[in-house]
């Protein structure tokens, strides 16, 4: 039952601009490969869980990005 | 009062890892949110993103789920709507490939299913249908010419458009319906679980769609015996919404 579930409050992390671009870089030197390298092989279905995680990671930065740019 | 995008983000974050832990257990990784202030706009994953573990009866993992949800504000910058979703399985413990995937592009191409569903695999009766399909469309034409990929996983198959489509609740039923996995209580406390939490995602649907079709809502209430006062001028039909694929 949900209401057996104990309570979890979420803190988001907000970032700037800046500190989105910084955390791409972060995770692309934990996962040792080029960006372009991530996304191909991403793309051919090639990575393991904990890659795929990074991947994700970096396209929902990247889609937060975008947006603030297209914002501006 | 309107509520912050971040709190926006945290509070759809919370909901999410209620549903997860009510099903896998308290030792779910949370969800999530990531905000951009200047972007309106917000991600909420597991942290960390390589997924959520499905184990069966066991206790042996089976499954492996990744679910991801980019979100922004709506058209009158007060409530969150999500323009992008994905629900992805994989088969455990060293599945690259996906069994299948759940996705909703808000603004997706005309030709693809703003929610559909991806499947992975091998099915050379239809790999071959697509190779002898027609050319009325250039997504078709393509196939034929060989500039898109003839694949099970190409396909779209749609699943109820952008205020119909299937949400996490039941995927994760039908991977304990379909696929056995052990929810961390009993099945039946997991069933009612995911039904409290699906009546919650259906009336905020409801909800939608009913600013969709204010005039379908007036006549169904109507014949319900309620009397409901218009507004002047009234509320615009979003048609588009209801036609999208």
């Amino acid at each position: 039952m949900i209401s057996t579930t104990s309570q979890h409050k979420a803190q988001p992390r907000v970032f700037t601009v800046d500190d989105a671009q910084r955390e791409i870089e972060r995770l692309l030197r934990e996962v040792g490969m080029s960006h372009d390298d991530l996304v191909t092989r991403g793309d051919a279905w090639e990575l393991d869980a904990e890659q795929r995680g990074v991947l994700a990671d970096i396209r929902g930065l990247e889609f937060l990005l975008a947006r603030a740019h297209a914002a501006k | 009062m309107t509520v912050s995008l971040a709190e926006q983000a945290g509070a759809f974050a919370d909901r999410l890892t209620r549903t997860i832990r009510t099903i896998v257990g308290q030792d779910c990784p949370a969800f999530a949110a990531t905000v951009l202030e200047e972007a309106s706009a917000f991600r909420v994953a597991q942290s960390p993103a390589s997924g959520i573990i499905l184990s069966n009866e066991a206790g042996e993992p089976i499954l492996r789920m990744d679910v991801d949800y980019k979100c922004i504000y709506d058209e009158h910058d007060e409530y969150m709507a999500i323009e992008e979703s994905q629900i992805r399985v994989f088969v455990e413990p060293k599945g690259c490939e996906p069994l299948f995937r759940y996705e909703f592009i808000r603004d997706a191409a005309t030709s693809i299913p703003s929610a559909h569903v991806q499947f992975h695999g091998r099915h050379p009766d239809l790999e071959q249908a697509m190779k002898d399909s027609g050319s009325s469309t250039p997504r078709a034409k393509a196939r034929i010419t060989g500039q898109k990929p003839v694949s099970l996983a190409a396909l779209h198959f749609p699943v109820g458009g952008p205020r119909f489509r299937p949400a996490l609740e039941d995927v994760l039923q039908m991977l304990i319906e379909e696929f056995g996995v052990k929810p961390a209580g009993s099945i039946k406390a997991a069933r009612t679980a995911l039904a409290e939490s699906r009546e919650q995602w259906r009336r905020t649907q409801v909800a939608t769609v009913v600013r969709d079709a204010p005039a379908a809502a007036v006549s169904a209430l109507e014949a319900l015996g309620y009397t409901v006062t218009a507004p002047n001028p009234p509320a615009p039909e979003k048609v588009e919404k209801l036609r999208a694929y």
